[in-house]
């Protein structure tokens, strides 16, 4: 493994950028509850919510959520049943998982390509949210981009975990 | 015998192909989108598929209905951090720690006032694992007991709304979450009653499981309580009584939850970046099975097979009482071995609209909010039943030295209450309807 590599954290990387990305989605969605509340405030004092609070909230947890699917996807926290093989030998379990693993980064690149596609028409496009009149290619383009990150960092799994084990 | 109608053996061996990869251990988010995206390209071609996909994840994570979602999560994980769960038993305690078994009736309690501010099961479990196990250990109560006691409570934090499963359901069905947040608030407090009277008959039955230390209990800590419950009054009662929307009520709660909890000593920035990255997974784990379940279900509407099923299930007639049984039993033994949202997102395309046709002397709203708690209940059982209880293994991990048949054993008396409360809510439709009528009605 060259020494830049090293440095940057290896097969690590990609894990370190999505757990990046989570907290920042989540800051993101931490300020849309506050924005929310202060919309509720000025509803409940004025009679006047803060125009376009639903957008501004629907933007914000998306991507947070993006964040999310990343992080949850570079964790391997996919729910699966493991009852039924779990007599099976460990190594076998793992190349199982790993196949697994392999299919789902495929998909994901399919759906960041896909999302993609989705950010080029809504930049072509012009499309804007009703209320506030903001555009929304952006978010689906870090939509695109946390679905590349989320099969990325499941590529690099089994290389983070074998550096893990050779210390 | 006529064959199968094609689009039938279509969802047939949609189904079977989809268990198959469960059953290899394949993740289910994946293995919903490779059958669902493979069964509709069949049927409608691949470049239709592309076009699908194009659209699908954007709109499914930029959705305001379901911000909802990671919003009470957060909320959750904010308290489960914020060290809420600690005060809340030391106040249970106080209050009825000083009877035998009292202790482990204070943790149903506190687990119970910790779901009003909790909308995750493995949130609950895995907050009083850690905040009540020792302190149990430390009075003596037997191991398997005393965890199979926190991983049933655990399931409190879904049967006391808010609820993240319940919004889920909510948002699939098109119901109302404030009528269901609702129809759900008697049969959660239905189940800390069964626990507590669960807990009363075993330790009476097996006084050596309950330990006879003496407990510690504050008066103090009935005081530090008090937000946290005011913040489950103001967040339901807001959303029941429409002050705000449930979305709303989640930001509030959120904030609320943080709130207090910066005003606790040793939760600063590092336990609101642990929130904020429990959330993400917890978020990111619950989007991938929706994205997966949207797929497969846009190719079982492909197949139009829950319309065709849904005639012939008509056609025959069958009691409804039956039929509702029937259901609930198939979703007790699935949520016994597969996870319990993905279970609920796959079959509710063909169990929801059969059920709501049903005649059960109900509007078909009722009948809709009736079957939604109805389901939660049995999602319950299944996150305790073994094989794959998640809560068992929750609380398993982290009680490490006390193996896993045993804290299954501790946890049957919990099953029979649940089983007790279902046959309650299946016979007695009223108990989950009755505020919902009143609210209706006012």
């Amino acid at each position: 493994m060259s020494g830049w590599w090293r440095r940057l954290g290896g097969g690590e990387l990609p894990a370190r950028a999505a757990r990046l990305f989570a907290v920042a989605g989540g800051a993101v969605l931490l300020a849309a509850a506050l924005l929310t509340c202060a919309s509720v405030l000025r509803r409940w004092l004025d009679g006047r919510a803060i125009a376009g609070d639903f957008e501004l909230v629907s933007l914000a947890s998306a991507i947070a959520l993006f964040g999310a699917f990343a992080f949850a996807s570079a964790r391997g926290a996919m729910v699966a049943v493991t009852s039924f093989t779990h007599w099976l030998p460990d190594r076998l379990q793992r190349v199982i998982d790993g196949l697994w693993f392999i299919l789902w980064a495929g998909v994901c690149l399919l759906l960041a390509e896909r999302l993609f596609v989705t950010a080029a028409e809504l930049h072509r496009t012009g499309t804007v949210t009703m209320a506030l009149g903001l555009s929304t290619w952006w978010v689906a383009a870090i939509g695109a981009a946390a679905f590349a990150l989320a099969g990325v960092a499941a590529l690099a799994r089994p290389f983070a975990a074998t550096a893990r084990e050779r210390g | 015998m006529s064959a199968l109608p094609q689009e039938i053996v279509a969802a047939l061996e949609g189904f079977a192909a989809l268990l198959v990869l469960i059953v290899l251990r394949c993740p289910i988010a994946l293995a919903m989108l490779l059958v669902g995206g493979v069964g509709y390209a069949q049927i409608a071609g691949w470049p239709i598929l592309l076009n699908y996909l194009k659209g699908t994840p954007y709109h499914l994570f930029a959705n305001y209905t379901l911000s909802v979602i990671p919003l009470f999560v957060l909320m959750g994980a904010i308290a489960e951090r914020a060290g809420l769960a600690v005060d809340l038993f030391a106040a249970a305690e106080h209050l009825f720690g000083r009877r035998r078994g009292g202790p482990a009736i204070a943790v149903i309690v506190a687990c119970g006032a910790f779901g009003a501010v909790c909308g995750s099961s493995v949130a609950t479990t895995a907050t009083f694992a850690r905040a009540v196990l020792p302190e149990l250990r430390r009075l003596g109560y037997a191991a398997g007991f005393a965890t199979g006691l926190v991983s049933a409570g655990g399931t409190l934090g879904i049967l006391i709304p808010p609820s993240v499963i319940l919004v889920i359901y909510a948002i699939i069905t098109e119901q109302n979450i404030a009528r269901l947040f609702l129809a759900a608030l008697l049969p959660g407090l239905l189940a800390v009653l069964l626990y507590a009277f669960a807990v009363s008959v075993t330790v009476r039955l097996r006084p050596d499981l309950a330990g006879t230390g003496q407990a510690r209990g504050e008066r103090d800590a009935l005081h530090r309580v008090i937000p946290v419950l005011g913040i489950g009054v103001v967040v339901l009662g807001g959303i029941y009584g429409g002050v705000f929307t449930p979305t709303e009520g989640a930001s509030v709660g959120a904030v609320a939850v943080l709130l207090v909890a910066l005003a606790r000593p040793g939760f600063g920035a590092r336990g609101i970046a642990e929130a904020l990255r429990a959330t993400a997974e917890t978020s990111g784990m619950i989007f991938a099975i929706l994205l997966g379940a949207n797929v497969f279900n846009a190719f079982l509407a492909l197949t139009q097979a829950p319309d065709l099923l849904l005639l012939w299930l008509e056609g025959l007639s069958l009691p409804p009482t039956e039929v509702l049984v029937a259901i609930l039993v198939l979703y007790i033994v699935l949520g016994a071995v597969m996870d319990e949202l993905a279970m609920i997102l796959l079959t509710m395309p063909v169990f929801f609209p059969l059920v709501t046709a049903l005649d059960f002397g109900l509007s078909r709203d009722e009948v809709a909010i009736w079957f939604g708690v109805l389901v939660l209940i049995v999602v319950g059982m299944g996150l305790i039943s073994p094989p794959v209880g998640l809560n068992v293994f929750v609380a398993g991990g982290i009680a490490r030295d006390v193996a896993l048949p045993r804290i299954f054993a501790g946890v049957l008396p919990f099953l029979a209450a649940d089983a007790v409360k279902l046959a309650l809510c299946v016979a007695l439709p009223s108990l989950s309807l009755a505020l919902v009528r009143v609210l209706a009605g006012s």
